[in-house]
């Protein structure tokens, strides 16, 4: 039980510890690899850029940095605040915990997506760009699709997305059971993993845009976000457009959803697990949980980035990780005795 | 603020639930809406509400028909005080009143000074200001309730739309609830409750509006209003009205009890 200064001093006091723990891990991230750089070189090819510097590095090590490890750190964060940031939002509006990004449909299209463009021999890029547009589409069709349920909209919305879900997916298997085992088959397989393996600096610039538009939103509008946890009826009554907000968040999700996956592959358990531990830490007011959230999700996601690239020689898919680190740890945490949620 | 319902019918599918209700209610009053469980009392207060919007007829709040109304606006004037309920997610007493001013700030905004000084004065107004920094799922079931109370007060409508606020409370905190809805009232709310209770109605309220069949078979005063007859009509049940302390106090006793112990009662 905290006063209610004090609680707000203490959510704020964890947001700047998980900005400054995740200021950290970067620094430590772009230094550790195959090929390391230390802090000091690190920043001397930053400090290139403004002031003439004579090189105490090597050009390979300004290649790596460039061109490897500075657009796979970015994405990695970006990724994990997206998914952690869509699993709170959805989380809050369908009044449901266990609500997690792919909730709508998101993954399973982007799935999709992705296996029909790597059939047909696409470029990287264009995978990208198929995975999101049918992540959207599938996103888009079960909205139209609830809107014809009778009744209850969040049931309807859910029982699309679960619906619409395994069609797609019964889609994407299809596509697997006709792809090529020699090339495709694997392709596909190790696409559904997901991995942060052999990001570009042009995946970042791809996937900015609309992870942005998507995360402004629903970081403006998180107080709303409260209110919608109380249900449809009541929230209206305190005076919330509940339709529109409701479509304004789902939009986002879905934006945040489509272009993390299409860029990163199918990476689950972070939109789950993220946001609950994220309540452990500073409680259910979305006013602090949002940013709790997108912070932890970097953090979280960089970390097990880096134990994936770093822990054998060979990288095993992130995907693969989150969910060996995410649920284990996860069950530890609400088997605990003080759990207050 | 005055309430004016206008030959209101509202049905689901082939099924109306309400047939041309007409009704009017002055300010600073309580209303009681009696009748039988599933006899669209709930219907009645969703489409006050404007949370049902396929209805016929008109209503106005202050000669204001509610199909104007923004949902802000409509916030700003009227308020639904649900039975207590645990939410989803546990929220502390501070952040659940809190939420009932969210009509008075932008969609982008939290809640900021002004509106913490709204929630303090409603905790003072229903007197739990010891709750404040509980958790909401961790009071009592009575306590919830008040807490529901300080949040449509923070909301700052002047309309009380409460379903069956005593529902599920223990005797104790029927009356404390009832108590503060008759002060809210003094205090210049206009209030409406249904209640399965006729004496509580006896005790408290200052119109009473019976509805049967989707039609308000009744409206007036508790005394002039509540009759045997009406109980038999609307419950089913023959009851006695009794006064007491010269008719200042009327209370509904069973027959079935009297009859029983008939041998027993001859005083």
């Amino acid at each position: 039980m905290y006063k209610a200064n004090e609680r707000a001093r203490k959510n704020t006091g964890v947001i700047i510890f998980l900005l400054l723990i995740l200021i950290l891990t970067i620094i430590v991230s772009i230094g550790i690899g195959k090929y390391a750089i230390s802090p000091s070189e690190l920043i001397g090819i930053i400090l290139s850029n403004f002031i003439d510097i004579k090189p105490y590095w090597t050009d390979r090590m300004e290649v790596i940095f460039y061109n490897i490890r500075f657009p796979r750190i970015m994405l990695a964060i970006l990724v994990g605040c997206c998914h952690a940031t869509a699993g709170a939002a959805y989380q809050g509006i369908f009044q449901n915990p266990m609500a997690s990004p792919d909730i709508l449909g998101a993954s399973a299209g982007a799935a999709f997506g992705a296996a029909l463009a790597i059939m047909n021999d696409a470029s990287s890029r264009e995978i990208t760009i198929s995975a999101f547009f049918f992540s959207v589409v599938a996103v888009l069709f079960v909205h139209f699709m609830s809107k014809r349920v009778k009744g209850n909209r969040i049931l309807g919305l859910i029982l699309s997305g679960i619906m619409i879900s395994s069609l797609v997916s019964a889609g994407t298997s299809y596509l697997k059971l006709v792809a090529d085992p020699n090339d495709q088959l694997p392709a596909i397989t190790y696409w559904l993993m997901g991995s942060l393996s052999g990001t570009k600096s042009s995946d970042v610039t791809f996937a900015i845009i609309p992870m942005l538009l998507g995360l402004i939103p629903i970081f403006l509008l998180r107080w709303q976000l409260n209110v919608l946890t109380l249900g449809d009826e009541e929230a209206k009554t305190i005076g919330i457009d509940t339709q529109k907000i409701r479509l304004i968040i789902i939009l986002s999700a879905t934006l945040l959803t489509a272009s993390s996956v299409s860029v990163s592959g199918m990476i689950g358990w972070i939109g789950l697990i993220i946001p609950h531990l994220s309540r452990f830490l500073v409680g259910n007011d979305y006013r602090y949980l949002i940013p709790t959230s997108m912070l932890f999700g970097s953090v979280f996601l960089l970390i097990v980035d880096n134990v994936s690239r770093m822990l054998w020689t060979n990288e095993i898919p992130i995907g693969i990780l989150t969910a060996f680190i995410g649920a284990p740890f996860f069950l530890y945490l609400i088997t605990r005795e003080d759990n207050i949620s | 603020m005055s309430i004016e319902i206008n030959n209101l019918s509202f049905g689901y599918k082939n099924n109306e639930v309400l047939h041309n209700i007409s009704f009017e209610i002055k300010e600073n009053c309580l209303i009681s809406i009696l009748g039988p469980n599933g006899i669209g009392k709930t219907t009645l207060f969703k489409c006050m509400l404007g949370l049902l919007s396929g209805y016929k007829g008109n209503i106005y709040y202050n000669d204001k028909n509610i199909k104007s109304f923004t949902s802000k606006a409509l916030a700003n004037t009227v308020a639904y005080i649900p039975q207590s309920h645990y939410p989803t997610y546990s929220y502390s007493v501070l952040e659940m009143v809190l939420m009932g001013t969210t009509s008075h700030i932008t969609k982008i905004s939290g809640p900021g000074k002004s509106e913490l000084e709204k929630v303090e004065e409603a905790l003072e107004t229903i007197g739990i200001t010891h709750l404040k920094y509980r958790g909401y799922s961790n009071i009592s079931g009575g306590e919830r309730q008040l807490v529901l109370i300080a949040r449509a007060l923070a909301q700052k409508a002047k309309i009380l739309i409460m379903d069956e606020p005593t529902a599920n409370l223990d005797y104790g905190n029927q009356i404390k609830v009832l108590t503060i809805v008759k002060q809210l009232v003094q205090a210049g709310y206009t209030i409406i409750q249904s209640t399965h209770q006729p004496d509580h109605a006896f005790l408290y309220a200052d119109r009473v509006l019976a509805l049967l069949g989707g039609h308000i078979v009744k409206e007036g005063t508790p005394k002039n209003m509540i009759t045997s007859d009406l109980i038999k009509t609307l419950y089913g049940i023959d009851v006695d009205i009794t006064s007491l302390y010269d008719d200042y106090i009327r209370v509904c006793i069973p027959k079935s009890i009297i009859y029983e112990h008939q041998d027993k009662l001859l005083f």
